[in-house]
């Protein structure tokens, strides 16, 4: 089943959030406007909007206060995300071209914090204190993630809880507090929210496994850019830490690691070949399918509507994307 | 010693706010522009919550300009440096949110955000504009300068203020330039004016040029102090950067043993 079709009965309100982004990006100076448009346009699963009014429908289902809250994670995201493109020095996104390559550093870095403004706009419209704290804890740990990630960058000396620590920061944080922040907003029971938030956050969790496998086993063309792109910046995911259980891998590597300076796609890719053979994948899809069985246990507390069938949906095709 | 104190109290209070291991071993402590914290303070030190009024908008501004540092192209040796420059801007105004989220404070939540917004948007039209002259560089320089501060004086109902301090403003900004200058201690200042204004090709151009404007500006706060039967927040000639640098010497003197 195609992932829109799991959530069709909300296509209404997603084309008001959708309107509502547009908006909320105008900017007087052009080139932020076009940044930010530009941005907007290069699409996206949406995913964050999905889960906030998804959630709300366990509640007190108000569009207008759900709308709000939906598009400003949406623009926090991407606003992470035009950040991040500088961080990685990344060109391309989603088969597009990014605001730093359009344009440079500087407008890219103005324009994450022009987003970020308009996304804290728009969420003062939400009256709710506790919605306030858990969005701004959210966005503090995303921020140590990244740090996190850019300290373990070439670090071979990992385990898998730093790993777990490292992407409950990065991915699952905000998807399980979208998932809070719609039950919030739209009044559910601390029960219900407590389910939404646990049901978020082992999704994000999986959501994320899924991700660092597709980065072994699509294609460059799938992907967008080199496989193994990951590994070649250093950073260490899940599969490379069970691939590193095989001595020889392990070994091979600390050589090419050595000196990080010198790493490059041709170095690493017999290396990247071999982790995508290896039952390293296997291993981490596991692990991603834990989270997703954990998913499924925390809707299990929450009342059959639409909604829930449609969450139940949405774990089933992140489980087995392929990309 | 009153404002000193006052600096001292608030840099104290900032640089523990901020302390991340990590992003304290790559990166230089963020400079606070002590000019702004001494009109945030006199501006709200009234309100029951002035240090977090404080606190939280200087946040504000360190993001921004720590922002302001990321390169317009990475240079291979310092990828680390510049990548963490990225974080270090995001981290700081999570921080902003996450004091204000805590203290239920929803109204200044959104000040700093409608502060941010404006400020991103007159940013980018100054980064990609040519300047004839100084002047003209000047004038939109201030708007920058004194964007937040400006959102906080009309918060505290003292929007009255604003052009004394605007003002003000860019007389200490100019004076701690020329210091920077005659130190030999490059800016984002500096390196804006060079890129930007035509008329301004090495540095003694800037500083013959910085201190007639400094005159100028000088005389533009007497005549609005003049104009002025209120009492104004700061007075003009507060000698700010020198106080400070003996306050640091003085410091670093009383507290020579503790290397040992």
């Amino acid at each position: 089943m195609k992932l829109a079709k799991t959530y069709s009965f909300l296509k209404k309100d997603l084309s008001l959030i959708e309107d509502a982004l547009e908006e909320t990006v105008y900017a007087d100076q052009p080139v932020l406007h076009e940044a930010s448009t530009q941005l907007l346009k290069a699409g996206g699963k949406r995913l964050r909007p999905i889960f906030v009014l998804l959630a709300s429908k366990f509640g007190d289902y108000n569009i207008n206060r759900i709308k709000n809250v939906a598009s400003s994670l949406e623009l926090i995201h991407m606003a992470s995300l035009v950040h991040d493109d500088v961080i990685d020095d990344s060109d391309i996104r989603r088969g597009k071209p990014t605001v730093k390559a359009n344009w440079d550093n500087q407008v890219a870095m103005l324009t994450g914090d022009f987003m970020f403004a308009k996304a804290l706009q728009q969420f003062t419209d939400i009256d709710q204190p506790r919605a306030h704290q858990i969005l701004a804890k959210t966005m503090m740990e995303l921020t140590i993630g990244e740090i996190e990630q850019i300290k373990d960058k070439y670090n071979l000396d990992q385990n898998l809880r730093v790993y777990l620590r490292r992407i409950k920061r990065k991915t699952a944080l905000l998807i399980s507090s979208s998932c809070q922040l719609g039950a919030i907003v739209a009044n559910t029971d601390r029960e219900t929210e407590k389910a939404l938030y646990r049901y978020g956050y082992f999704m994000g969790m999986s959501y994320q496994i899924i991700d660092d496998i597709l980065d072994f086993t699509a294609s460059e063309k799938e992907l967008g850019k080199p496989a193994g792109s990951d590994l070649i910046q250093g950073n260490i995911t899940l599969p490379v830490l069970y691939a590193m259980e095989n001595r020889t891998i392990r070994q091979e590597l600390k050589n090419a690691f050595a000196d990080s300076s010198n790493v490059s796609p041709n170095l690493l890719r017999p290396i990247i070949s071999k982790i995508s053979k290896s039952d390293a994948i296997t291993k981490a899809r596991e692990v991603s399918d834990q989270y997703l069985q954990k998913a499924y246990d925390s809707l299990s507390l929450l009342p059959d509507i639409q909604a829930k069938e449609a969450l139940a949906n949405i774990a089933n095709y992140i489980g087995n994307r392929k990309i | 010693m009153k404002y000193i104190d006052t600096i001292n109290y608030y840099t104290n209070l900032i640089t523990q706010t901020i302390k991340q291991s990590f992003l304290n071993k790559y990166l230089d402590e963020p400079e606070l522009e002590i000019h702004k914290m001494i009109t945030l303070h006199e501006l709200v030190q009234d309100k029951p919550n002035y240090e977090e009024l404080v606190q939280t908008t200087m946040l504000v501004q360190i993001a921004l300009n720590t922002h302001d540092k990321v390169s317009i192209n990475f240079e291979e040796e310092n990828i680390r440096k510049q990548q963490l420059t990225v974080l270090a801007g995001d981290y700081y105004s999570g921080i902003y949110y996450h004091l204000l989220a805590n203290h239920n404070n929803l109204t200044f939540i959104r000040l700093l955000a409608d502060g941010i917004n404006e400020m991103t948007q007159a940013k980018m039209a100054f980064y990609y504009s040519d300047f004839k002259d100084l002047d003209s560089f000047l004038i939109d320089y201030k708007e920058i300068e004194s964007k937040l501060i400006e959102k906080v004086a009309f918060f505290v109902n003292k929007s009255d203020q604003i052009p004394y301090i605007t003002t003000w403003l860019l007389a200490k900004r100019l004076e701690y330039e020329l210091i920077q200058l005659s130190n030999g201690k490059g800016t984002f200042f500096h390196k804006l004016v060079m890129e930007n204004v035509q008329s301004i090709q090495n540095n003694e151009q800037l500083e013959k040029k910085l201190r007639q404007h400094l005159i100028k500006i000088n005389q533009d706060l007497a005549e609005i102090i003049a104009d002025n039967k209120k009492n104004l927040v700061i007075p003009k000639n507060l000698d700010l950067f020198n106080y400070y640098a003996l306050q640091k010497k003085w410091n670093m003197v009383l507290e020579e043993g503790l290397s040992q």
